[in-house]
């Protein structure tokens, strides 16, 4: 048995050495990307609402099957299959405060429907303070 | 031949070797140029986040290639078995929680086709499986070899 | 010397039988090295809507010309919009096949693109397959803002929103109609049937409400169209 764990340790050191090199080829991969002026985090989405300066109105931007499952506390439904029939609601919420900041989620990094809502709620609203949330439902 | 039954276990056990090495060599080999690739691909299994996904994408195909390799020097055999099999062990244990928790399918859309994917996985599942028995078996019967000659 | 390769030579020499053997075992580790791939005719779709039209059923037709059989095993689509159906899910070598979308295009407008990434069975292919949907879906007119808003105790000047007719023949826009006695709506034609405006004034901006202003066609447009724009005093 010891002698299994000590060849398995010099495997692990031999490989460790083309890896540490790959690792450095590809050192751009272990760095985040940074955010887009218009993204934010669930982190930084919490410590704007906790800050109570602004209020934070949530949007999920996911089928309205998933938004039925689970979704953000005070999280309101748009997505652009019902887009007319839900806008109302986003709008009457955003009458509650004189400044409201809107951030939009939806699944994960890998979803284009916060960021097509968002344009589409800034073209349509002229609403200019709204956010994408990078990392979506899945990282929260 | 009267020794024709060890004869033909150490047959398939000369092929059964070659055959791990040539499989867990071309799988390291395949990955190494695309890390982000495969990180990703863990990822998806949803059971370590992003940043050990990388250092596995980045570590585990030379070790894989190093393994393959040292199936071929008689002192490295054991551990180089024995980690294969370790690996293909966890593997199947990813795939099969992937299976127990449902594919992740955003939408929906494929409808009926969820018993394709599901196939694919099972097909996954059972070669990972079988890759570990295979070292595993070849692991016991190194051992069993080294110790029979060690008490020579 | 009893290495593995050395019993292997000596097995082909002294035992034939074990030529059945080796075939196998190749064939598991060669097997993960055949290249494979789905030859796509095309692999995106542009596509320009007329104003209110259903949108076509897609095909997006691809040839497996790898010599193993593939096996689509997830498709992905970027919205559920897009409804991707294959016409089955293995193909054999040599064998054509195709993925029909059908595009849900309501609530959307102007130029869209929607993507499906399909992931097949093949090992030497990390990334999934891309297809891409670009659709110009215009609308028949278009309501720039949607919104217009007053914060409380701020001026109640009035506040335009501007309506364009999109291309086809000229759409008569007869009145407009607040739900709310205490925001009033006044449609100004700019160029009948092309241009409008909607003048909206608040009788004070003392209370948050919301008023919902309906535009009133002439003659009916294809359901869907969005005839609405929004007043609000926050």
């Amino acid at each position: 048995m010891r002698a299994i764990i000590r060849q398995i340790l010099v495997l692990s050191i031999l490989a460790a050495i083309p890896a540490l090199i790959s690792a450095y080829i590809h050192r751009d991969l272990f760095q985040t990307p940074p955010l887009a002026p218009d993204e934010t985090t669930w982190e930084q989405t919490a410590a704007w609402q906790r800050a109570a300066a602004t209020r934070i109105l949530l949007i999920d931007a996911r089928d309205d099957n998933a938004y039925a499952a689970a979704h953000a506390p005070g999280a309101l439904p748009l997505n652009e299959a019902h887009w007319e029939r839900q806008l109302p609601a986003v709008i009457e919420a955003l009458g509650a405060a004189a400044d409201t900041r809107i951030v939009v989620y939806c699944d994960d990094t890998l979803c284009g429907a916060s960021r097509a809502v968002a344009v589409r709620l800034r073209r349509e609203l002229g609403h200019t303070d709204i956010f994408v949330l990078k990392g979506g439902w899945r990282s929260r | 031949m009267n020794n024709a039954p060890s004869n033909a276990a150490r047959i398939t056990a000369s092929v059964a070797l070659l055959a791990i090495a040539g499989v867990f060599l071309y799988a390291g080999i395949s990955k190494i140029s695309a890390p982000a690739d495969f990180a990703r691909a863990i990822e998806l299994y949803r059971i370590v986040p992003r940043t050990p996904a990388l250092v596995v994408a980045l570590y585990l195909p030379w070790l894989e290639i190093g393994c393959a390799f040292a199936i071929f020097i008689r002192s490295l055999r054991a551990g180089a078995l024995a980690f294969l099999a370790f690996c293909s062990a966890v593997f199947t244990v990813f795939i099969a929680s992937a299976l127990a928790r449902g594919l992740d399918i955003s939408c929906g859309c494929f409808g009926t086709g969820g018993s394709t994917g599901r196939a694919a996985l099972l097909v996954s599942l059972a070669r990972a499986a079988l890759l570990a028995l295979v070292c595993a078996w070849l692991l016991r019967r190194h051992m069993a070899q080294a110790s029979g000659r060690a008490q020579l | 010397m009893h290495t593995p390769l050395h019993i292997l030579a000596m097995t082909f020499i002294k035992c034939p039988r074990a030529l059945r053997i080796l075939p196998g075992a190749l064939v598991i580790v060669f097997a993960q090295t055949t290249a494979l791939a789905l030859d796509w005719t095309r692999t995106e779709i542009e596509h320009r809507a007329g104003i209110g039209e259903t949108l076509p059923l897609y095909q997006f037709t691809f040839k497996n010309t790898g010599d193993r059989p593939v096996v689509i095993t997830n498709i992905r689509p970027s919205c559920g919009c897009l409804a991707p159906m294959p016409d089955k899910e293995t193909y054999a070598p040599g064998e054509t096949g195709s993925i029909a979308v059908t595009f849900d295009r309501a609530g959307l407008v102007g130029e869209v693109t929607r993507t499906i990434a399909i992931t097949t069975d093949e090992k030497n292919r990390k990334e999934p397959y891309q297809l891409t949907l670009r659709a110009n879906l215009p609308e028949p007119l278009t309501i720039a803002p949607r919104l217009v808003f007053w914060k409380s105790r701020s001026p109640a000047a009035t506040k335009s929103i501007d309506i364009t007719i999109n291309g086809g023949g000229p759409v008569e826009i007869e009145r407009a109609t607040s739900n709310r006695d205490d925001i009033g709506a006044a449609l100004v034609t700019l160029e009948p049937g092309r241009r409008y405006r909607l003048d909206i004034t608040p009788r004070d901006t003392e209370t948050p409400r919301l008023a919902i202003i309906t535009l009133q066609p002439a003659v009916p447009l294809p359901a869907g169209t969005t005839l609405t724009a929004y007043a609000q005093v926050r």
